[in-house]
């Protein structure tokens, strides 16, 4: 869960400007319909992802089901280490 | 079948509906509209919105993400005698209420997202006295709100028939677009029926738009590129082929959607292309119907351009030129692309119905090959002027220098142009300190203006770094008063209170002074040297 935590302060932190809704922002929020990920905003978490986990993210696992939430960007990132 | 005239917007869709009664309309998701439908539950929408007191010249606010109702909801405003008013739901709401207090907007259609997040902050001096909601719960925002009537979208259009009949001028505002202003707080471009008509007119011809067509609307609609998208598609009985917002952000996904979708044009700025050519695998689809694809707004990097030139094989390839005050001015059609990646792809030559023509500093109009001039747009879809600014529309709006023959009128862009061997006009670079990123426009002194309202900054330089995916990052250099200590977090947190998200610098950096110029002003020079080191990727 540690992983967990670091990509949920790596959004509070970086992503989100706003910070009264960094403050309430939970694992389970819909990141994609409240805009918190946006085109630019992607761009930064594949950066941070990538780097912070020693992962290669493909063109198609860029897809709605894998960043909908910070838990599944963990799941997501869950498989992908244990397909490495 | 009647014989229709074509006078204002709302009568392309007349017209269409009358010829392709039975056509898709609008498609978004897995829902669609034909005409025949969007004609009728417009008609019923602008009967429900002259009973709730809309009259003829008013503003109605349209803070709608793209939807099958947002496009019933310009319709059904323009059929009410109104002027829609596009507003961005993600924006924050203190530019939301400047946008409804100045455009005097009394009644707005929106989402029950959107009102939830508006109606907690509106005061008591606000305009606005009811919201028509979309989709929401109705009942729990009248609760929440005493001073405004909360119209639910259920049931409004139910038993209205038939058509009001209005008389409208041609020269009445039909929408206002806001764009980002230097003075710190948006400006509305006051666009009228005669203007867009003209422009949609000559660009449905040029580009031969036609009944089989299936144009994107990618741009949202506060954005002017969905003016050509939407009224395009209506007056060509095309399909209007809704992109959600989302898809922007997952360009395998949006590659897919294009092509299942079977889009015939797309139009969209240059970053969406090129995040496309990036990370799209658009070697896995075919775009068979793809035939037509423009992109604007800021540069596109050859590279990119290359990889979607092989990819969508049937399509024309277009850079179109243009700003929300005079439309699409100009456009430069891709033949051959030269081997040199540093090749910057012409904005080429005015369409047919347009002027345009640039002066030096010697007030004279460029003629030859490699001299520089600002350029002036001159056609009757040049716009009304900016909502309740005299000052800046005289500014912008003027009389044609080079002739006075009948006054008639120009837009002054503020963009720096040559010319080419061949006669295609280049962009150089800007007059004063507008960027574009992600395609938006951005006046860096609206973000200085901003963080100065902060009230422990001194100073502030907003500088832009060139970036070939997205146009320009943004980067703020601050200082603070006297002793006292800034936090970036706090910064940032105070932009999203007033700037949209594009807006916002990527990166704040705190120093106890900026460098200064002999004469004592920051030295943007100097900054902008050290942000591109540091920043550029």
């Amino acid at each position: 869960m540690e992983d967990n935590k670091a990509i949920k302060e790596f959004i509070q932190s970086e992503l989100i400007k706003d910070k009264s809704i960094s403050a309430n922002l939970k694992v389970t929020d819909n990141l994609i319909e409240t805009g918190i990920i946006d085109s630019l905003g992607i761009q930064k978490l594949l950066a941070y992802l990538e780097t912070t986990f020693s992962v290669q993210i493909a063109d198609d696992e860029l897809i709605p089901d894998n960043f909908q939430t910070i838990e599944a960007i963990f799941l997501f990132l869950k498989g992908k280490k244990r397909e490495g | 079948m009647n014989e229709m005239h074509v006078y204002l917007l709302q009568h392309l869709l007349q017209d269409s509906a009358n010829r392709y009664p039975d056509q898709e309309a609008v498609v978004y998701k897995e829902s669609s509209i034909t005409y025949a439908d969007l004609n009728i539950k417009s008609d019923q929408l602008s009967q429900a919105l002259i009973q709730l007191g809309v009259k003829t010249g008013d503003r109605v606010g349209l803070m709608l993400n793209k939807s099958i109702e947002s496009v019933i909801c310009i319709f059904g405003t323009l059929k009410s005698g109104a002027t829609y008013v596009p507003i961005d739901p993600s924006a924050p709401v203190s530019r939301i209420k400047y946008i409804i207090n100045n455009c005097e907007i009394q009644l707005l259609l929106t989402s029950g997202q959107g009102a939830d997040k508006l109606i907690p902050d509106l005061d008591t001096n606000s305009a606005l006295r009811k919201v028509l909601i979309t989709e929401g719960d109705a009942q729990q925002l009248t609760e929440q709100c005493k001073n405004l009537e909360i119209i639910p979208w259920e049931g409004l259009l139910l038993n209205r028939r038939g058509r009001i009949k209005l008389n409208i001028a041609d020269i009445n505002p039909a929408y206002i677009l806001h764009t980002s202003g230097s003075t710190g707080l948006p400006k509305g471009v006051v666009i009228s029926h005669l203007n867009a008509l003209i422009f949609i007119n000559m660009a449905s011809d040029f580009f031969r738009i036609n009944a089989t067509d299936r144009l994107c609307c990618h741009a949202p609609l506060h954005f002017d590129l969905s003016v050509f998208d939407i009224f395009a598609a209506i007056k060509s009985g095309a399909t209007i082929i809704m992109i959600p917002e989302f898809l922007s952000m997952f360009p395998v996904k949006l590659a897919e959607y294009i092509d299942k979708n079977n889009i015939s044009v797309w139009n969209s700025v240059s970053s969406v292309l090129a995040s496309l050519a990036y990370r799209g695998g658009l070697e896995n689809f075919q775009f068979e119907s793809l035939h037509i694809v423009h992109f604007s707004g800021d540069i596109m990097p050859v590279k990119y351009l290359r990889i979607l030139k092989k990819h969508i094989k049937n399509a024309s390839f277009y850079n179109i030129y243009g700003q929300t005050e005079a439309n699409s001015s100009m456009c430069y059609q891709i033949k051959d692309i030269p081997d040199d990646n540093a090749w910057k792809i012409p904005i080429g030559k005015p369409f047919p119905n347009f002027e345009v023509f640039a002066i030096n500093g010697d007030n004279r109009i460029i003629s030859s090959p490699g001299e520089e001039g600002e350029l002036y747009v001159k056609s009757a879809t040049v716009a009304i002027g900016y909502w309740r600014d005299e000052k800046m529309t005289d500014e912008k709006f003027i009389t044609d220098p080079h002739d006075s023959s009948h006054n008639p009128k120009v837009y002054k862009t503020g963009d720096i142009v040559r010319i080419d061997n061949d006669g295609n006009y280049l962009f150089v670079g800007r007059k004063d300190r507008v960027v574009k990123s992600r395609g938006y426009r951005i006046e860096l002194d609206e973000i200085e203006v901003t963080l100065n309202n902060h009230p422990l900054i001194n100073q502030t330089a907003a500088i832009n770094v060139p970036d070939e995916l997205i146009g320009n990052r943004i980067v703020a250099y601050v200082s603070p008063i006297e002793e006292r200590k800034l936090e970036t977090g706090d910064l940032l947190d105070h932009c999203s209170k007033f700037l949209p998200n594009y807006m916002i610098p990527e990166v704040i950096e705190i120093s106890d002074s900026l460098p200064a110029t002999s004469n004592g002003k920051v030295d943007r020079n100097v900054l902008k040297d050290k942000a591109i080191l540091k920043y550029t990727n």
